[in-house]
């Protein structure tokens, strides 16, 4: 995979793009509008200003999360499709010690994201304990476990842990020490952003470069294989869980810290399924997904701007971004089923 | 009116396959294959796991496509690109592994893909009605309303019969139908066999159980290595004879070894038994040792417990009684990593499955079981150059052609990849080698090679287990042999007083005066 050469890996994206684009700009074209403001739009107006560039950093980092948690598990052969669950129980585990505790920022921040880290973690482990131990599909069990995190969370900030005077179903706001540093001048973008970024380059370090690493990959690519090698496959599988909540964690915890500055029942659009797209965007990669997560970012404001802009209404930006990110990513996923069918060949061979 | 065209009292040929090969990425499943089925008659298609046969009835019946080669059914050549087409033709297939719904009751199973409607609604009553028919018909006893997973395995199998009969085959392709049943309900499939045959239906036993062919077939056809070895009448035969077509005589090959110095005793099984996938025991109290300098060989026809005994000894499967010591020490509920530090390495029977793993990098599967050991590891960190230059060194020292450490194990010949097992197996100088089929699938020049390699290791002192379904290759290499046969060992020669014939009779499980007391 690592060895096909850069050009032969950025090429097939890239006519993805291409091709999703031209197809959209039929669609605009039968619609009576001309396609090209929407491509600016879409495309070019996140970068017309420090201000809408900054929101498309703010938009990437829980992308690139979000991607590098469902990447973690992929890449052992174990679908997490609970992130969005456990990204809502550490965004309020952070929102927690945000606004029930205080201190200096230096206690409290990393406080929060090692809270919101730890219940993540919990939270995946327990469809990992299922998957390991009684065979149960995680892909069953995080999807429901989703419902479980939204809920609760919903009801401790409707209930124990309503704000006082809030009119919506939201925490108290956390301690101001508690708030990531800002680092570009009247924008949202926040150092978040960097610990994401680090956080990729830690996940590659991870899996190319441990022990631990090495029995993941293996254990996705083939876990018999795996199993004959003396790698345990079940605290392998428990692992890449644990370690993909701590991410899902992390991306509430930032969020709350960076953005939210409290726990909003609700908050999240579902970042938890775009990292599936993001992941596949980069092919499971742990250095290609800040990329992925950037286009992914860029498509969203760019949708936002679109809508305002031009003509064209809301809903036909939507449709557009989907056929972009239905284009990539299904030569994305494509490439990372064939993988996986040629390990299924072998075994039925 | 085919009938008149053939010679005297021969029968048409319903079937005829020519020149069939089908290759796999890094191994040839079939090559030249033949095969000939007549009208009324049950024609049994025998040789070892491996050998090919299974292969050649999935291509008869759809699910794969040849390279090469012709089949005609029916006096006119077709072409089988589904088991739909095949059903269409006539040619119907019962697996080995069941393929029903297990929440559907037996009606539901049979009829499905084919359901008969009352206006929009699925006819629940027209089914069950159906399945009674052909219950009655062919003499199947079966209860229509029963659901698959509350029936035995005998009845499943059954309904699977019936599934074909109900799409009107004329042409029954049975893979190892025996293997999941009692010796009662065997006989009581052939029972119904017969019965189909007397209607007209022709039939394909795929089978390894040469006792059964003989009081079951009307003709036998022996595969080996891919290959066509030949058809005969039952009745003219002997299980001796079959069985020498299955294990083959062409290859011999010389192997020049001094006599073994034996040492200490390296593997010690006692009493050992463990269960097979579906839960039967597999091997029924197998004891034997090897000593240090010396190469255990272990022989059987296929399917006999070899497979289940390699696993348990490995620790890729638990046992159920028994102990096994490695070097004194007790290892029979060891890890499979424990296993190896203790000194085991292992050579598995499927290179594909768990020998390697095919889209990683060549340096990825060089190192397994040794990735955390220094000098390929220190603690959490890999030695990625270290590493490297370990695969390079393997690659080197074992002629591996065409090998990069970062392209894909995939990319190599069936052949390379083994020789990278060996070559990582034999790496950190295992005390006990495991060797299961080491050169099955590779070529000759290859099979040379790991030879030499597995005597050379023998003579500086390890301990091998060899298990192969060569005859020749056990008899070439082997100081000592033990017999499998269900599940046991029934008995053990010196590798230079043993002949094929004394063999060959100990793998049927008949007489054998120097029976040992498994």
């Amino acid at each position: 995979m690592r060895q096909r050469g850069l050009v032969a890996e950025v090429i097939p994206p890239v006519l993805s793009l291409v091709a999703a684009l031209a197809l959209s700009g039929l669609i605009i074209a039968a619609l009576g509008s001309s396609p090209l403001p929407v491509y600016k739009a879409l495309l070019l107006s996140p970068f017309e200003s420090l201000a809408t560039f900054s929101e498309v950093l703010v938009r990437m980092v829980p992308l690139l999360l979000s991607g590098l948690a469902v990447a973690v598990a992929f890449r052992c052969g174990v679908f997490n499709l609970g992130v969005e669950g456990q990204l809502y129980l550490g965004a309020f585990a952070a929102a927690w010690v945000g606004f029930a505790l205080v201190g200096p920022g230096i206690v409290l921040i990393p406080a929060a994201l090692l809270f919101g880290a730890l219940v993540g973690a919990v939270y995946a482990f327990l469809p990992g304990v299922l998957r390991a131990y009684s065979g149960a599909s995680e892909i069953v069990t995080t999807i429901m476990l989703n419902y479980v995190a939204i809920n609760l969370t919903t009801y401790l900030v409707t209930g124990p842990f309503r704000a006082p005077n809030a009119a919506t179903a939201d925490s108290e706001p956390i301690a101001a020490t508690a708030h990531l540093a800002r680092f570009l001048p009247e924008s949202r973008a926040h150092v978040g952003l960097f610990i994401a970024l680090s956080l990729a380059v830690g996940l590659y370090i991870l899996l190319y470069q441990t022990t631990i690493g090495y029995e993941l990959r293996m254990t996705g690519a083939n876990p018999r294989f795996a199993e004959y090698g003396g790698i345990s496959v079940r605290r392998t599988v428990l692992i890449a869980m644990l370690l993909s909540g701590v991410l899902a964690g992390l991306l509430g915890a930032i969020e709350v810290l960076g953005v939210q500055y409290r726990f909003r029942s609700g908050f999240s659009p579902g970042y938890g399924f775009d990292g599936i797209t993001v992941a596949l965007l980069a092919r499971v990669e742990p250095l290609a997904i800040p990329f992925a997560a950037f286009l992914f970012a860029v498509l969203r404001a760019g949708a936002s701007i679109a809508a305002v802009d031009t003509e064209v209404s809301r809903e036909v930006v939507d449709v557009l971004q989907a056929i972009i990110i239905l284009f990539v990513t299904a030569e994305g996923l494509w490439s990372f089923v064939r993988r996986r069918h040629v390990v299924a060949a072998g075994q039925r061979g | 009116m085919r009938m008149e065209e053939q010679h005297g009292a021969d029968v048409a040929p319903v079937v005829v396959m020519r020149g069939i090969t089908k290759e796999f990425p890094g191994v040839i499943a079939n090559q030249d294959a033949r095969f000939d089925l007549r009208e009324g008659e049950v024609h049994a298609l025998v040789g070892e796991n491996g050998a090919g046969k299974s292969t050649l009835m999935k291509i008869l019946f759809g699910l794969y496509t040849p390279d090469a080669g012709s089949i005609t059914v029916g006096g006119s050549i077709v072409r089988i690109e589904s088991p739909q087409t095949a059903i269409d033709l006539g040619i119907g297939m019962v697996h080995q592994h069941f393929m029903l719904i297990p929440s559907l009751t037996v009606a539901e199973n049979i009829s499905l893909g084919m359901e008969q409607k009352r206006g929009p609604f699925y006819d629940l009553d027209a089914a069950i009605e159906h399945a009674r028919q052909l219950s009655t018909t062919y003499g199947l006893r079966v209860d229509p309303s029963a659901r698959i997973r509350d029936i035995s395995v005998g009845e499943r199998q059954r309904v699977e019969i019936l599934k074909a009969l109900g799409r009107g085959v004329r042409v029954l392709i049975l893979d190892e139908p025996t293997a999941v049943l009692t010796p009662q309900e065997a006989d009581e499939l052939f029972h119904v066999l017969w019965g189909l045959v007397r209607q007209g239906m022709s039939i394909v036993l795929i089978t390894h159980k040469l006792r059964e062919v003989m009081n079951n077939s009307d003709r036998v056809t022996v595969m080996r290595a891919g290959q066509y070895v030949g058809t005969v009448d039952t009745a003219a035969t002997s299980t001796e004879e079959l069985a020498r077509m299955m294990v083959g005589r062409d290859i011999l090959l010389r192997v020049e070894k001094g006599a073994a110095q034996p040492g200490a005793v390296v593997l010690q099984a006692v009493s050992v038994t463990t269960d097979d996938d579906q839960g039967l025991p597999a091997v029924r109290g197998v004891s034997f040792e090897v000593r240090a300098g010396e190469i255990y060989g272990i022989a059987g026809v296929e399917g006999n417990g070899q497979s289940e005994l390699l696993e348990a000894l490995t620790g890729l499967r638990k046992t159920s009684g028994g102990s096994i010591l490695l070097n004194g020490v007790h290892i029979e509920r060891a890890s499979a990593r424990r296993r190896r530090e203790l000194g085991m390495a292992h050579i598995p029977e499927d290179r594909l499955v768990y020998g390697s793993s095919e889209s990683s990098s060549i340096a990825d599967n060089a190192v397994i079981g040794y990735h955390y050991h220094p000098p390929l590891a220190r603690r959490f960190w890999l030695a990625t150059s270290r590493r490297a230059r370990w695969a390079l060194d393997l690659i080197r020292r074992f002629d591996i052609r065409g090998a990069r450490p970062e392209a894909p194990i995939g990319s190599l010949s069936g052949g390379n990849i083994q020789k990278l097992i060996l070559a990582r197996e034999m790496s950190r100088e295992p005390t006990l080698l495991v060797a299961a089929q080491p050169t099955r699938g590779v070529d000759i020049g290859a099979i040379e090679f790991f030879h030499r390699k597995l005597i050379e290791y023998r003579d500086a002192g390890a301990a091998i287990l060899l298990v192969s379904a060569e005859l020749s290759e056990v008899l070439a290499l082997a100081d000592r042999i033990g017999v499998m046969f269900d599940g046991r060992i029934v008995a053990e020669f010196a590798g230079e007083e043993a002949t094929e014939q004394e063999l060959g009779l100990a793998m049927l499980g008949v007489g054998d005066a120097r029976r040992a007391s498994a």
